[in-house]
Parts: structure tokens; sequence; C-alpha cells
């Protein structure tokens, strides 16, 4: 009787959904898309780009950022580091090129897959590892920053130095919050380039445990400097 | 038949939970919600995308606009387009007040309320019935719905720099849609 209830109200609930998502159809239109693949997914592309990496060697070897291990954002974050440095020419910038390039006012947080108000692994635009079998942007540990993209425009490829990490700002967030609470403090400043949240695969660890791990890890580096080595999304032109 | 009742009805009510949340606990985030149309059809929501993106309330009889409201992110490429079609908008019963929630996105998006009398709207953002503090990163969303013609359940998501987010759960009774009544719920 019990297993007939059960089935009895799945199939009321099947009809339930059907009509109320059918209902409006024409005004508004989803993409499918299921958290747990997309979850495998980016970890199989996450493995995929560390045995790359790890075959291609050169430049950018994480053995010499020494205490800038990024291994505290979780999963692949030093292999995805590394790789991202291989697949497009990044090494660890020289005095010159930190001179070039624009340096701005930041302040560094972090987010995850586990935070309650979005339990998925996945940005707000493509990442430099293209998309998932429906295409539906990853975030991926190591070089995923979210940042406001009315200071950083979206896509941009950006330095932090306090972490040695090239990063990819393909994702966002509660940005108008960002700039309420932080508007008196250098990050919102005239040379602020607002928040800059870095992705953390949380792996076992609850969203609790990763913001503790991160503000440990970073400690009084939160509010510092970042670069943006290229603005928009030019520098991956015919690289992807 | 009893049994059978009571576990028609759990189920339903553990299911509508589930997929009432903003965000979706399961499935497709931006999947849509709720519906676009008044429940006696004369009014519908639209997103236009041209030259920003934002949301319209139509009159479909006339085709005119009669409320609008901008997106979260206005900017009309392609991500920001799928966030904003992701927009929920729930009607009461008798379609005098429209919530319009956005994707939560991370505490990203707004709450709206639109009041209909009259064919005038009047226009209210939640966080000025639930005034949200500062310091925290705070959104409210609807969590489930309506649950009864004037009474709508709400969400506050908040989190703050070194503590863990915390939910906090109201009523909003629109009895006197001039001026809305707000208590805490469970």
């Amino acid at each position: 009787m019990k297993i007939t209830a059960a089935l009895l109200g799945l199939l009321v609930l099947v009809q339930g959904c059907d009509e109320e998502e059918n209902g409006d159809a024409e005004t508004v239109s989803g993409s499918a898309r299921a958290s747990r693949s997309d979850l495998l997914q980016g970890q199989t592309i996450a493995d995929r780009a560390a045995t790359s990496a790890l075959v291609a060697g050169g430049s950018g070897d994480i053995q010499t950022r020494g205490n800038d291990d990024l291994s505290m954002l979780g999963g692949n974050a030093n292999e995805n580091q590394q790789a991202f440095r291989e697949r497009f020419g990044l090494t660890d910038p020289s005095s010159d090129q930190l001179a070039n390039w624009q340096q701005y006012d930041a302040r560094l947080t972090e987010y995850s897959n586990k935070d309650a108000d979005w339990p998925f692994p996945t940005a707000a635009s493509r990442n430099w590892l293209g998309s998932t079998w429906n295409g539906d942007p990853l975030a991926v540990e190591g070089t995923t920053v979210a940042v406001d993209f009315n200071r950083i425009p979206r896509g941009s490829l950006i330095y932090i130095p306090s972490l040695d990490m090239y990063a990819e700002a393909n994702d966002t967030g509660a940005t108008a919050r960002w700039a309420e609470s932080d508007s008196g403090l250098s990050d919102y400043g005239t040379n602020g380039a607002g928040r800059i949240d870095v992705y953390n695969l949380a792996g076992g660890r609850s969203s609790g445990q990763v913001q503790n791990n991160f503000e440990s890890w970073v400690g009084n580096k939160e509010f510092g400097q970042i670069y943006i080595v290229s603005r928009g999304t030019g520098w991956k032109k015919g690289m992807q | 038949m009893n049994n059978l009742l009571v576990g028609v009805i759990a189920f339903h009510f553990f299911a509508g939970c589930l997929f009432a949340q903003n965000p979706p606990l399961t499935g497709d985030p931006y999947t849509p919600r709720g519906r676009a149309r008044s429940p006696d059809g004369r009014y519908e929501w639209r997103i236009r995308t041209v030259p920003t993106i934002r949301y319209e309330l139509i009159h479909i009889a006339t085709g005119n606009a009669i409320a609008t409201v901008n997106a979260y992110y206005p900017d009309p490429d392609e991500m920001n387009i799928r966030y904003a079609q992701a927009t929920g908008f729930y009607w009461n019963r008798d379609g005098s007040v429209v919530a319009l929630d956005e994707l939560n996105r991370r505490r990203a998006g707004y709450l709206y309320f639109f009041v209909l009398q009259g064919g005038r709207v009047a226009l209210r953002r939640a966080e000025q019935l639930i005034p949200i503090p500062k310091t925290e990163e705070g959104r409210l969303v609807v969590d489930p719905g309506w649950i009864a013609p004037t009474k709508i359940r709400v969400r506050l998501a908040a989190q703050s720099g070194g503590s863990l987010p915390t939910s906090k759960f109201y009523l909003i009774d629109f009895s006197d849609s001039d001026a809305p009544q707000v208590q805490p719920a469970k």
C-alpha cells in the first residue's frame, strides 16, 4: 500500500511539474543540465589537463612557487594552474611585465561548489577548458575567479601576486552587494578592481570549512593588489 | 485509503519544497519557476533583451507594458540572458500581487513585488519590507511561494564574513497592499 502511495505521489508530481513548466513556455526557456554530471565531467577535464601538464613540463614549475601552493583550493588546483600556464604561455611574471600590467587594489574572498545558495560547480561564463557536454560553463579550481564585471571585463586574464596565480575572470556573484558593503574599502576605491572571489572545489569539506581554510591561508593578504594582464577574452583567441 | 492519501500529500509537499526553492535543490538550476501569465490570463511577463535585459509586465489585450524592471545583470550577453530566463514569477490566486524572483546565484539577483490595482502597478523591492544589513551579503527569495491568498513565505539567505550562511523565514501579508505586514515564520 505504501509503495502504491509513493508511486501515485510520484505520478502526481511529474504531471504537476509538466503542467507548471509548460504553461508559459513561450516566455522562458532553460537549458538542460545536470549538476552531478557537470561535476564528474569537470573532474575528468581537470584530470586530463593535469596529465598533459605533467607531460609537457616547461616554465611555471609549481614546485618553484613555495608557499604559494594552491592545493588549498582543493581538487586539482595546482595541476590546473600549471596546465593553464602552459596552454597560454604564462610564466612567473618578470619585473618588466609587472611594470607594464595594470595594477589594482583588490580583496581576496572565496567561494565553492558547496555554497548553500549555489551548490553547483558551474561558472557564469565559459572557461579556458571549454564547456561541458551541454554547454554549461564549469568553474575550475586553480584558475577560476568570480569578479565584478563592472570592474573587470568578463573573461579577463588576471594575475594575483600574493597567490602567484593566474586566473580567468569567468564567474561573477552578488556584485551589487559587494560594491555596497565594500564601498568604503580599498577594493572599491578609485583604484579598486573589486572583490576577487576565488573558486574552491570543496571536495569533502563543507562551505564553512572551505571558508576557514581560505581565510587561514590568505591571512593578511586579503587586501592587496592584482594585475589585469589582458582585458576581456582576446588573450584566448585561437588558443581554445 | 487514508494511508494512500497521506502518502500522496506528503510526497507532493516534499517535492514542492524541493523544486520551489531558489536555486532549485535538484536538477537544472536554470529551470524557469512559477508562471509568467497571470491567473486570469490578462497579463504576462516577458523578458526583453534589447538594448538591455529587463522584465516587462504586459497587458496582453493592448500589448502595453504596465511595469518594467531591469535585470540584475542587464548587459545583453548570452550568459546574462540565460540568467534572466531563469527568473521565477509567482502570482497569488486572484492575480493582485506577483513576485518576481530572479535566480539566486550566490545571492545575486533581487526579489520584487508588484501590486496590481485598477490597472495600475505599484513596485516594491523585498528589501524595502525586510531590510538586509549592509555588512551581510544577503538575498531574499521566494520559498516556497504563496501559502494563502495574500500571504507569501520568503527566505533571507545571508552570509557575512567569517560566518556560515544562515536562513531566516518571513511571511509577508499583502491583505493591506498599501502597507504589507511582515512577521517571522518557520
